[in-house]
């Protein structure tokens, strides 16, 4: 099974063109952040909105595309696509119990009340929620409430199921089980799942490849690794939450910068003369304090004044007036250790195995 | 709205929440809002205090009476069952479409609500009247409509159904169409999806606008009294007979308020009743 996505469309002034493929037993994360397209890209797959263009093919249906003999384009309404969503909120209903929201699916689609019944307390069990079948959605928790959607629609038989930041309503531990729930399901509901998230976290943990959007088309896409490992662009390496500079290789082997600083790292050996990128994560920058004024010539080390200041899981993220693109994340306790504030000049290194080269062509 | 849909206990903590919220409004905000409650309440107070409760038996066991009320009712629930038919499917299409339609409709459906009762009665007389848009057709397949019992559900359709239109379009709006999305990805039908999600989503509107819709019809005047007349048993409602008692040569003002208490009760029987539903549906 696999959902084939190849679209041109407009939902009022937003264009969105994209091309995607999601195996079944695999999760396509979808990153990209506000306004990117993510959501016009799942409503377009749910059948919310018509595609102008192109097509969706779902294991050798037509959802959406070219009519095989007229001209007339093919529509599957959203209840016939057998695609399934996981939004944001559980949408439970409010008036049925826990095992009457996952029965609703099956129930909906002609299977008789006794056997949907135990369809539902089946999957019920399988999320953990089976000694909550009769609670209503008001007596659960977040946690609780998104597990039982999670149910709910693999109990539907989707042949698509499309998770719209489902982890991010809930609490860093609930979230946690709430991916080991979907990653239990990726391998054993064996449907292509599509996950759109603004967290590379959620990639990492769940999918084996990743699309990035940015502003409705598609920026990047590959497997995770390559795409948050080596983002082609700053847009992506930001939202990989990675620091990419490009610069051109010298004669010694470092790679030199438009802004004046010398890298050098492991991977491509790259020409001189030739442009390269160089990748690497703002935690594996080490920070000292200032040692002296401008000695900022050494490769992999330099140095600036703290200008912004941002919490992070675990500690904070900074940035330099000197150098406003390059993060530096630091645990809480080396931050309170090194009394470090906006306004405090700092120095900077980083180890040559901790930095990713790659040539730029 | 949310007034409407709260839960007893819930609308017990919001009571006190509210009350510790009083004290910081300005002191003189409490003076003429008790000139309101007052104005509200002293009416009634005044209504019993003034009625001949010796009469009373005598004044509301009267055939007439029993007939005024029975008329009343029946054609109160029948008006409230054609507002559910007309207004649900009006409220649905307003809630759901786009563009200009449902503001459009949305003040159609509102206009009986702010037009004085008799205009709208001497606009129904044009329309379905002897001399009326529609008279001749009427009278050619033999169907005469003002003055009639169904001229009474007729006006009494068209006053309430700005009630029931409005509450259920505020209940469907308030609820949003993301419980309908997901059912339909669960492959839900169309009425599977209206039928066991929209409805049940809708019900405490619903039921708040049903019950209002209930209330204007047994209180309809004006329109029925242009376009319906006052005939005993035919058209002479509760609210009829009150005023032909009120203004009725021979006839003591003391039937008249005994009716009235009659009516009253009735409405204060309907608010109860939707009440308890709504304390279980909230179980």
């Amino acid at each position: 099974m696999s959902l084939k996505v190849d679209i041109r469309t407009r939902v009022g002034s937003f264009a969105l063109e994209a091309a995607l493929t999601a195996h079944s037993g695999e999760v396509l994360a979808v990153l990209g952040p506000n306004g990117s397209g993510k959501s016009t890209l799942l409503g377009t797959i749910a059948g919310l909105f018509p595609a102008h263009e192109g097509h969706i093919k779902l294991t050798g249906r037509v959802l959406e595309g070219p009519g095989a003999g007229g001209n007339r384009r093919v529509w599957l309404p959203p209840e016939r696509r057998r695609v399934a969503l996981l939004g944001q909120r559980a949408m439970l209903l409010p008036h049925l119990s826990a095992r009457e929201n996952v029965a609703f699916g099956p129930r909906a689609q002609g299977v008789p009340r006794t056997l949907a019944r135990e369809r539902a307390m089946s999957w019920l069990d399988e999320v953990g929620m089976g000694e909550y079948a009769q609670r209503r959605p008001a007596q659960l928790s977040g946690g609780q409430q998104q597990r039982v959607a999670l149910a709910r629609a693999l109990a539907a038989e989707p042949d698509a199921l499309l998770l719209d930041e489902p982890f991010t309503s809930l609490d860093t531990q609930t979230a946690a089980q709430a991916r080991r729930l979907i990653a239990e399901q990726r391998d054993r509901a064996g449907v292509p799942m599509i996950l759109v998230t603004h967290d590379p976290m959620d990639a990492v943990v769940l999918a084996a490849r990743t699309l990035v959007l940015r502003e409705g088309h598609v920026e990047q896409q590959g497997t995770t690794a390559e795409v948050l490992g080596h983002p082609r662009s700053q847009f992506v390496a930001a939202m990989a939450g990675v620091n990419l500079v490009a610069g051109v290789a010298e004669a010694d082997g470092t790679l030199r910068c438009a802004d004046g600083l010398r890298w050098v790292g492991r991977g491509e050996h790259v020409p001189t003369g030739e442009a390269a990128t160089c990748v690497f994560a703002p935690g594996s920058v080490r920070i000292h304090p200032a040692a002296g004024p401008s000695e900022a010539s050494a490769a992999n080390s330099w140095s600036g004044v703290v200008a912004v200041m941002d919490p992070v899981p675990g500690g904070i993220r900074l940035f330099t007036a000197e150098y406003p693109r390059l993060a530096i994340e630091c645990p809480s306790t080396t931050a309170l250790a090194l009394g470090i504030r906006p306004g405090v000049e700092l120095a900077f290194s980083i180890d040559v195995d901790d930095i990713s080269v790659r040539c730029s062509r | 709205m949310s007034t409407l849909t709260t839960s007893r206990p819930r609308a017990g903590r919001l009571r006190t929440r509210g009350h510790v919220h009083a004290r910081r409004l300005p002191a003189w905000v409490a003076i003429p809002a008790a000139v309101g409650v007052l104005l509200l309440v002293l009416p009634f107070i005044a209504l019993l205090v003034r009625l001949d409760w010796a009469g009373v038996p005598e004044a509301i066991s009267s055939p007439e009476a029993l007939q005024a009320l029975g008329l009343s009712l029946s054609t109160a629930a029948v008006s409230t069952v054609l507002c559910l038919l007309l207004g649900v499917p009006l409220a649905l299409v307003i809630a759901r479409s786009n563009g200009w339609l449902p503001a459009v409709l949305r003040t159609l459906a509102t206009l009986p609500l702010v037009l004085p009762p008799l205009v709208g009665g001497i606009a129904l007389l044009s329309l379905l009247g002897r001399t009326g848009l529609f008279g001749e057709v009427l009278a050619v397949a033999g169907i005469q409509i003002p003055f009639t019992t169904a001229a009474v559900v007729i006006a009494q359709t068209f006053v309430a159904l700005p009630f029931l239109v409005i509450s259920v379009e505020g209940a469907l709006r308030a609820v949003g169409t993301g419980h309908e999305l997901v059912a339909a990805g669960l492959g839900a039908s169309r009425f599977t999806v209206f039928r066991r999600v929209t409805l049940p989503l809708a019900a405490p509107g619903l039921l708040a606008g049903t019950v209002l819709c209930f209330a204007r019809a047994l209180g309809e005047f004006g329109a029925t009294a242009l376009f319906a007349g006052n005939a005993p048993g035919a058209t002479r409602t509760m609210p009829l007979a009150i005023y032909t008692a009120f203004n009725g040569a021979g006839v003591r003002e003391d039937t008249a308020i005994a009716l009235s208490l009659m009516l009253i009760v009735v409405a204060i029987a309907v608010l109860l009743l939707m009440r308890s539903w709504r304390t279980d549906a909230a179980r």
